[in-house]
């Protein structure tokens, strides 16, 4: 095992603002899935064997052994609660192996959990999504501050934010600021 | 001052009182009231100066159509210039400022430019200061500017923050009075997500301003009625003091709601403002109707108003201009307005009705078939001029004038997207035309449904509407008993004669006469009159004026207003402050900025920033002992010549591409041949785009047989991966091929020069050895003890090299044991300036090359063009055009004189003859000086250069006048043959 140590984009980052808490969802993998040609329905099975359905636009599926996003026709990102230290692009690409291209993105991205109650506030303020009419489980992809970002809703007081990582610290501040605002 | 022009009742909360300043002097007023009201009620008539003759000017209406009570609000770096008196909701401690005047607002000594009038027509300025010509830059112009004009910013910088969001509605209704109320109050009971938005501080509309619009009931207490189960019901936004400031397209409304501007001062961390993009399904525009001016002499002194305007200052804020008040009116709205003031205690001088079948009145003297002529009153009405029906001229006493002309509906959201509105010849108005945006709906007054029952009735038919298209049931509900009178109206605009001048629009001074003059001269065409006399373009947009223009510019031209046409209505409905459109979105929060993954350890180390794109890269890493940068990045580019230097290059693209037809796709972008690159290997390759045109450069390594990880420049990451995505999806749908950028996945770092072998040895834990990963090799591997990476034995800088990748998290602490494996050998951290230097000298090309215009011939690359195999631009990089015997080629220039600096830029000329555009030769792209060469260099494009190898030209810069000799090489200034990177 290597001794390199990972470090998160914000070093684990939990704060309470007002009535908003933001806090930086570490130890996360992230994998993409794109199915290959004529390999959609192995894909299909092996998504709804591992998350219990097959996540269509806008959706999310989520089981013990996490998370399934829909990032476009036949792509998916998986998420799933382990270090960085765990291969998982590799474990994945065991799995489904010719079938789907698989590609490491546990690095690409920054994960943001947004709780309260006034989240709906929050969320008029970042970004074009309809938070109010959404459902737990209901994800889109929009802009945040300039930067392209998931929203993937959790409850009505919860959701996450994917990110990308590079500007992760950006981010934050846009998220910090809102909060302050309301 | 006391009230004293304060009446009975109102909408004001009289058991407080707040304190605020105008023009330096303290007044007070009560929450509830407007800067305009709380003015009138302390007496004040005069509010501020004219744009162009200096007249004195107090409010004409009550509301956001305001042209003349603009003052300055707020001090220092908050004040906002021509802010509009009528809608400035009064705060403790407001100060405002009156504007336009040279020496106090009651001794403007700018008024001298009413007595010039004759001479400052509409146009003046086109037909005067023709001469000398010199002097309209510097005399006339600033002296117009300076004797003309509204309000000055404070040239500081806004201090407030504003904020943008997002809202999303099945039913958004624009305008919360008797209609929208309605509106509202049926499609919230029958389930819908409404949002109702209005830009007063008070909903209501015209019940807040008028009485007996309801017959059972006041109609203030329904609108407050209704308010309140609005606010109760949970689907339904209730937005006051929200004003929606345009429609776009599908169903998007942009609006700006004030969450502070009434507090006075915006709380810590809160915005002063946000600008909502609403997201509509259907829309319902009751934006309600805009009473018109009737035009006669002097009809712009203070006290004299529109009707509607007097009427509303004294049933919602209780106060009035003048106890003594007259109405000029043409329909019967003057008359409502008469009964309302006389109920609030105020005495009616007369209505002046220019039908000569005007209803009579008990209560009042009414002057039928009469007109009024003129006014006096140096700074606000004392007597207006009466000419009766029999012909008879008096004078008649008063300080306050209101005047109706009739009503405009508020067309102007429902033209947005080009739309134009329709003569109703019935009511003599412009109503809404056919093409609406999207989904909109109007109703109400701005659909020329004036009674208060039309309105209601037509907000229960615009909702029902509405709610059938969205799929919900609508609920019944009861309508209040309204009255519902016809439009009684003759059309008039302006009173005939010439007796002086009569206004038009009264924010930019435009009168009947220049009007008239306009017609003269020969703008006629309705854009042409509004450019001429910029009627209608002031910060008001001619709320109170445009359609009165148009009326006037008909009857001169002897035509139907509908022949004049209108003007284009245009967001925003009402001036925003540019600091809503910039939202957080300024100074360093004007963009996002990405850190590399190495950003902290650099910074440790007194790493120099500069912004790449987004990207902040290590420019350089001065040491103590270093005086200036060039003596730092000498110091890092001779460091990766003689021992070893590393570079976070992670900023460069990076695309995996896989699928099983992955070669074919990239063998298709690449203009060079990919199809044949064995796993393990790694190509340089160029991208051409359709035209020809390199697109950009990079590299592409095969990690296994369906698996490519493709390179861009940094600059080019987002383009590249958008084109091969176009490439993928448009042109080779069928291709098995998946694209995914992994920029940010991989933290990457060069570590480049004769040592770097052994320093990478210590970390990968693979064989390095020459024969077991050869130049251009590439290879999954581990580092530290299992941690997987990538490894590409690449070189940018020309030397042996190689550029390892871990997942990002793992970048910081790679980068950290890169130093520690490379202290003996005094690993050296270099910036993107050494990057620059060692990449010059070897001649590689980079964004300064590849700026757009280039082909791979230029670049010395127009075998990479395979002709063997078809690739995207291929076809047009065969032009005549760019394949001319002369065409620019790549070269190296060096400095007869070493020490003489070179700049890009500069163009090559011949050694003698004339320097100018058509004898030029070619241009310099890159310089820098290399401190292995001790020389200057530069990589330049020259005609034909390849061939002219040892001659000398002239460098050039016509902006520096600089002028250097210097000779031709090849732009491979170190280790041409590329033996040291097989090393």
């Amino acid at each position: 095992m290597s001794d390199l140590r990972p470090r998160s984009a914000l070093d684990g980052v939990d704060d309470v603002i007002g009535t908003i808490r933001l806090r930086e969802v570490t130890n996360i993998s992230l994998v993409s899935v794109a199915a290959r040609r004529n390999s959609q329905d192995r894909c299909h099975a092996w998504l709804r064997m591992t998350f219990g359905a097959v996540p269509g636009p806008n959706g999310s599926e989520s089981s013990v052994a996490g998370t399934a996003l829909w990032m476009g026709p036949d792509q998916w990102m998986l998420s799933r609660q382990i270090g960085p230290d765990f291969d998982y692009a590799g474990n994945i690409k065991t799995e489904l192996d010719e079938a789907a291209s698989v590609t490491e993105q546990t690095g690409s991205w920054v994960m943001i959990e947004v709780t309260g109650d006034r989240l709906a506030d929050a969320f008029e303020r970042l970004c074009a999504i309809p938070i109010r009419t959404m459902q737990p489980g209901e994800a889109r992809r929009t802009q945040i501050n300039h930067q392209s970002c998931f929203v993937v809703l959790e409850s009505k007081s919860a959701a996450r934010i994917l990110g990308a990582r590079s500007s992760a610290r950006s981010l934050w501040h846009a998220l910090t600021m809102t909060a302050r605002a309301l | 001052m006391s009230q004293i022009n304060r009446l009975k009742d109102g909408q004001i909360e009289r058991s407080e009182t707040l304190h605020f300043y105008f023009d330096g002097k303290r007044y007070s007023g009560h929450p509830g009231d407007t800067l305009a009201s709380a003015l009138l009620a302390n007496g004040v008539r005069l509010m501020g100066r004219s744009f162009k003759y200096h007249r004195p000017r107090g409010p004409f209406s009550s509301g956001s159509e305001e042209p003349n009570a603009l003052v300055t609000l707020r001090d220092g770096a908050r004040a906002e210039p021509n802010t509009r008196a009528t809608t400035a909701e009064l705060f403790d401690g407001l100060t405002a400022r009156s504007q336009n005047h040279v020496g106090s607002l009651r001794f403007d000594m700018m008024a001298i430019n009413d007595r010039l009038a004759r001479f400052l027509t509409a146009g003046f300025y086109y037909k005067t200061f023709m001469w000398p010509a010199a002097f309209w830059e510097k005399l006339y112009e600033p002296l117009i500017r300076r004797s003309a004009g509204l309000g000055a910013l404070s040239a500081l910088d806004d201090p407030d923050a504003y904020d943008k969001g997002f809202l999303h509605c099945d039913l958004l209704v624009v305008g919360a009075g008797p209609a929208g109320l309605a509106t509202a109050l049926l499609a919230g009971r029958s389930g819908a997500e409404v949002i109702l938005a209005d830009e007063d501080f008070r909903l209501g509309g015209r019940f807040n301003a008028e009485t007996g619009l309801l017959t059972e009931e006041n109609g203030v207490d329904w609108a407050a009625r209704t308010v309140a189960e609005l606010t109760s019901m949970e689907k339904v936004r209730i937005m006051p003091r929200t004003t929606v400031i345009g429609a776009f397209d599908h169903g998007i409304f942009g609006a700006v709601e004030r969450v502070s501007d009434h507090l006075g001062k915006t709380p810590a961390d809160r915005p002063r403002q946000i600008l909502w993009r609403i997201h509509s399904k259907r829309s319902i525009l009751a934006a309600g109707a805009t009473e018109r001016s009737i035009a006669f002499a002097n009809n712009d002194r203070p006290g004299i108003m529109l009707a509607s305007a007097l009427g509303a200052f004294a049933n919602r804020w209780a106060v009035t201009p003048s106890r003594r008040a007259a109405i000029f009116t043409n329909n019967d709205s003057g008359h409502r307005v008469a009964a309302d003031l006389l109920a609030k205690g105020i005495g009616i001088a007369g209505v002046i009705d220019t039908r000569d079948d005007a209803p009579v009145s008990k209560d009042f003297e009414v002057f039928a078939d009469a007109q009024v002529l003129d006014t006096s009153g140096r700074h606000g009405l004392r007597s207006i001029k009466v000419r009766d029906g029999s012909g008879k001229l008096m004078s008649i006493e008063c300080g306050a004038l209101g005047v109706s002309g009739g009503w405009n509906p508020n067309v102007h959201l429902s033209c947005h997207h080009g739309g134009k509105p329709v003569w109703n010849d019935e009511l003599s108005v412009f109503v809404p035309g056919p093409k609406l945006p999207q989904g909109m709906t109007v109703i109400g007054a701005a659909a020329g449904r004036f009674s208060t029952h039309e309105a209601l009735a037509s907000g229960v038919e615009g909702a029902t509407d509405a709610l059938g298209s969205l799929g919900l049931k609508a609920q019944a509900i009861d309508l209040p008993e309204a009255e519902d009178a016809p439009v009684e109206i003759t059309p008039f605009w302006h009173v005939g004669g010439d007796a002086g001048r009569a206004w038009i629009d009264q924010q930019n001074d435009v009168t009947v006469k220049d009007i008239s003059l306009a017609y003269q001269e020969g703008f006629r065409a309705v854009e042409h009159l509004k450019r001429y006399t910029t009627l209608g373009m002031a910060t008001d947009q001619g709320k109170t004026s445009n359609v009165a223009g148009l009326a006037i510019m008909a009857e001169i031209a002897r035509k139907e207003i509908p022949e004049v046409g209108s003007t284009v209505y245009r967001p925003p409905y009402t001036p925003v402050a540019i600091g809503a459109f910039a939202g957080r979105a300024r100074g360093k929060d004007f963009r996002p900025t990405r850190l590399t993954p190495s950003h902290d350890w650099a910074k440790e180390r007194g790493a120099v920033f500069v912004e790449a794109g987004n990207w902040m890269r290590a420019q350089y890493f001065p040491t103590s002992s270093e005086t200036n940068w060039r003596q730092t990045v000498d110091r890092e580019a001779l460091a990766v010549r003689t021992s070893v230097g590393v570079c976070d290059v992670t900023t460069l693209g990076k695309v995996d591409v896989q699928g099983s037809d992955a070669a074919e796709f990239l063998n298709l972008v690449y203009a060079n041949g990919v199809l044949k690159l064995r796993v393990g290997k790694t190509r340089y390759g160029i991208m051409l785009r359709e035209d020809g045109i390199v697109m950009d450069d990079g590299t592409a390594a095969r990690l296994a047989e369906t698996h490519f990880v493709v390179t861009t420049t940094t600059a080019n990451a987002v383009p590249v991966y958008r084109h091969m995505e176009f490439v993928r999806q448009c042109l080779c749908p069928a291709m098995d091929v998946q694209l995914m950028s992994t920029t940010e996945a991989w933290a990457q770092f060069t570590v480049a020069g004769p040592r770097s072998r052994e320093v990478l040895a210590k970390i990968v834990d693979q064989d390095l050895s020459n024969g077991a990963f050869p130049f251009m090799a590439c290879a999954n591997v581990t580092v530290s003890g299992g941690l997987r990476a990538r490894l590409f034995r690449i070189s940018f800088s020309g030397e042996l090299a190689y550029e390892i990748a871990v997942p990002t998290p793992y970048g910081d602490a790679l980068i950290r044991r890169i130093m520690e494996a490379g202290e003996e050998f005094q690993i050296t951290p270099y910036g993107i300036e050494a990057l620059g230097v060692l990449r010059i000298e070897k001649g590689h090309p980079t964004g300064n090359e590849l700026n757009g215009t280039t082909t791979a011939l230029n670049l010395g690359l127009g075998r990479m063009v395979s002709r063997k195999k078809d690739c995207i631009g291929k076809v047009l990089s065969r032009r005549e055009g760019l394949n001319t015997l002369d065409a620019l080629n790549l070269i190296g220039i060096r400095p007869l004189d070493p020490e003489t600096e070179l700049r890009a830029g500069g163009h090559l000329m011949a050694l003698g003859g004339t320097v100018d555009a058509s004898h030029d030769q070619g241009y310099v792209t890159s310089a820098c000086y290399s401190p292995n060469l001790r020389s200057h260099i530069a990589l330049a494009y020259l005609k034909s250069g390849g061939d002219r190898l040892g001659e000398h030209l002239r460098l050039v810069s016509p902006l520096t006048r600089e002028t250097v000799e210097v000779e031709v090489v090849s732009p491979h200034f170190v280790d041409p043959e590329g033996s040291r990177l097989r090393e």
